[in-house]
């Protein structure tokens, strides 16, 4: 990425496959359902959305795995050398927010809900481009 | 609505599809090829579009594209391009079924799309336009690619994928300059789909002419193709063009070409190669420019190997560019379509007219699946229902389309006249627009069919499109009505076949194993008709058989009136529409006996 320091062309290169790994499980499925609602969704609705996005990221035969599940195991497998990469930065930080407010999910909305809906869905959207960020980097690299 | 098939091994991309768009049947996830292959296989007539992802975590046993199962690397790339694997195996049999598949164009995918020549059916969805909108927009874009290009067609085209590819490969060979062949089994709508789509799409301006070979007597198949001067041969007492030259700036359709004489052979050889031709008798040579379409249910490679067709002729024919049409067994997804295209012909040309129950009642309306339509002033709703449908879909149908249409000719007769006779199978309750098609009646129908008579050797002119020929075409002679069979005593006994030929005249004799029965302890003074007795396979059908020909000449000897059919065979001249119904009931058709009489 021209213009930021941090790791080279080399080390995302070698950290390929596990960067294509973390766009497909993580990057995909973490900000689906809730981009895909009306302009007029009701809380609820984004609540929903939310709940599946980030509580049931990847629903399959082998089961349901939430987002910071997914992050955890995908994020453990990039190589240290790209830690200081600006995208797996913003990618740790929104998915600090995620991680932190996700839970709330499980309930039914409180009177916060609107706040934490919103939180929840900029961190959703930001650990999204963040994973395509880091993509088309190797795609430049 | 359009039927699209979820190619996953997640669930969220197909809850979602559901959920954006209720509009359309959501199918799947198929979790790996295997399931895609089983799922399409199932529904290939219904799945519209494939919505395939492109990472599949699947177990190494189901990858597709793995090269060695040891290499964790090579696993790892396999599943990582798992989709690209499943497109490339679905394109060697579905080609031309749009997919969408769910990852951003770059150019190794864009080349994954063009190595099987499918690049306009595949659409490339990336994580930036999944948003409901544009996840819509190229669906819908998909489903109306592929369904757009069946509207322009006619509905007999059906919708199946067989019938989708040789629409697309004739579209481009009805443009150009070389001949085209089409083959497969009897009664597949060749004859149709030269006259109906080969033709329009040619750009010629000239006329359609088509000759069926297989009904014209050897000696006089060259003057019908190239035309005689006058005096070329006793008979021809004046000039002729021939069919070549009638369709000069048009489409020539020679059906049954592998009849062709050796001698009519070399001639079409002749002006295929030097697109000029001389008449019979003459030696001016006259230049022809015709799209010719020819079409056999003969393996003309075999012929030629065989010895009995020329070679180079065959070559000259364009072998490598024949059409198969599919057996309506291959094409079960269309058989419903096929019904109401049938049914709409019969409505058009007025045939059931006189049974329509109640006045008013101007046209017919087959109906086969969902909500039934809005009363309509005038319009008679036949509706198949599911049990109905099953028994037609499970029939064998070796008469292809043209049995198709004389089985709901049948059934609508049959369904018409119980309604007014026994009262029987009447209105739907609240509608009395509405009558069934009942499943019994179906397969009362199929049984009967099933090899006592071939009724798909009379080629029921519902199949042929409402233009008639301007040609030397004859009706092909139905093949389970030998020329004695409905030979009666008196005037009216007469050959019920359409004379196929002036050179071939109707025998004088019956043949071997037909004759008068008369059987002991019998007597009396009706009608004794000369039936040709033939194994059967069973007495039921021997029963049809013998019951056939007497209703011929019957028919034959009362003129057609079967009120005086009832008469001499009930008693009664009242029961004429009990008559009709077992007319009906034993394949034979008004139309073609009157043909017969015709031209007797």
């Amino acid at each position: 990425m021209a213009g930021v320091s941090g790791p080279g062309s080399a080390e995302l290169r070698a950290a390929a496959d596990q960067i294509t790994d973390l766009v497909h499980d993580l990057g995909k499925y973490v900000h689906l359902s809730a981009r895909m609602l009306a302009p007029d969704a009701t809380l609820g609705d984004r609540w929903s959305a939310l709940r599946e996005d980030l509580l049931e990221t990847r629903r399959g035969p082998s089961g349901v795995q939430t987002a910071a599940a997914v992050y955890a195991e995908r994020r453990a497998a990039l190589p240290t050398a790209l830690n200081p990469h600006p995208a797996v930065h913003a990618l740790d930080a929104h998915m600090a927010v995620i991680i932190a407010e996700g839970d709330a999910l499980v309930g039914l909305p409180g009177p916060d809900a609107e706040v934490r809906a919103d939180r929840l869905t900029t961190a959703a959207r930001g650990a999204q481009a963040a994973c395509r960020a880091l993509q088309a980097a190797l795609r430049s690299s | 609505m359009a039927t699209l098939l979820v190619i996953d091994d997640q669930d969220r991309t197909l809850t979602l599809c559901r959920r954006v768009m209720p509009e359309h049947s959501w199918q799947g996830p198929a979790r790996s090829w295997a399931e895609a292959r089983a799922a399409l296989e199932a529904g290939e007539d219904e799945i519209d579009a494939v919505l395939l992802d492109l990472h599949f975590d699947l177990p190494v046993g189901e990858l597709l594209g793995l090269d060695d199962p040891n290499d964790p690397a090579a696993v790892r790339r396999a599943r990582q391009q798992q989709g690209l694997h499943i497109l490339d195996a679905l394109r060697l049999r579905w080609a031309e079924l749009p997919v969408l598949l769910m990852t951003a164009r770059d150019e190794g995918l864009e080349a994954a799309a063009d190595r099987e020549q499918a690049e306009e059916y595949t659409y490339f969805l990336g994580d930036e336009e999944l948003d409901a909108q544009s996840l819509r927009a190229m669906v819908r874009n998909a489903v109306e690619a592929r369904q757009g290009a069946e509207r322009d067609g006619p509905v007999w085209w059906g919708r199946s994928g067989p019938m989708r590819r040789i629409r697309r490969r004739l579209e481009v060979l009805a443009r150009g300059r070389l001949p085209v062949v089409l083959g497969g089994p009897t009664g597949t709508g060749k004859s149709l789909i030269a006259r109906h789509f080969i033709h329009p799409r040619s750009g010629r301006t000239g006329r359609f002419v088509a000759v069926d070979l297989s009904t014209i007597p050897k000696d006089l198949v060259a003057a019908q193709l190239f035309g005689a001067a006058r005096g070329a041969y006793t008979g021809a007492v004046t000039d002729r063009k021939g069919a070549f030259e009638e369709a000069d700036g048009g489409t020539l359709f020679l059906d049954e070409i592998a009849n062709l004489s050796e001698e009519a052979q070399r001639m079409l050889l002749t002006v295929l190669q030097e697109r000029s031709l001389c008449r019979l008798g003459e030696s001016r040579e006259r230049q022809v420019d015709v799209k010719l379409v020819v079409a056999t249910h003969e393996d003309l490679g075999r012929r030629v190997r065989e010895g009995s067709f020329r070679a180079d002729l065959y070559m000259r024919l364009n072998p490598a560019a024949t059409v198969r049409l599919p057996p309506l067994t291959d094409r079960t997804g269309d058989l419903e379509g096929l019904l109401q295209f049938v049914v709409q012909r019969l409505s058009d040309e007025g045939a059931l007219r006189e049974l329509l129950p109640r006045p008013g009642l101007t046209s017919l309306r087959a109906w086969t699946r969902g909500p039934l339509p809005e009363p309509k002033d005038g319009v008679l709703v036949l509706l198949f229902p599911e049990r109905s449908l099953r028994e037609l879909k499970r029939h064998p149908w070796p008469g292809n389309l043209r049995e198709l249409a004389l089985t709901a000719e049948n059934a609508l007769t049959l369904t018409l006249a119980e309604l007014v006779g026994a009262d029987r199978g009447g209105p739907l309750g609240a509608r009395p627009d509405v009558i069934q098609v009942r499943p019994k009646l179906v397969r009362d129908l199929l049984r009967a069919a099933g090899g006592a008579i071939e009724p798909w050797a009379v080629e029921p002119s519902v199949m042929n499109g409402a233009e008639s020929s301007t040609t030397t075409r004859e009706r092909e002679a139905p093949a389970s009505l030998p020329a004695a069979e409905a030979q009666a005593p008196g005037p009216a006994a007469a050959d019920p076949r359409p004379s196929p030929a002036p050179a071939s005249p109707p025998p004088t004799a019956p043949p071997p194993g037909a004759g008068l029965l008369r059987a002991p302890g019998l007597s009396g003074d009706g009608l004794w008709a000369a039936v040709q007795l033939q194994p059967q396979g069973g007495l039921n059908r021997l029963a049809v058989h013998v019951e056939r020909q007497y209703f011929t000449a019957l028919y034959l000897q009362h003129d057609g009136d079967f009120s005086a059919m009832a008469s001499a065979l009930l008693g009664d001249p009242g029961d004429g529409r009990k008559v009709q119904l077992r007319f009906n009931q034993l394949g034979l058709r008004v139309r073609e006996l009157q043909r017969g009489r015709g031209g007797a």
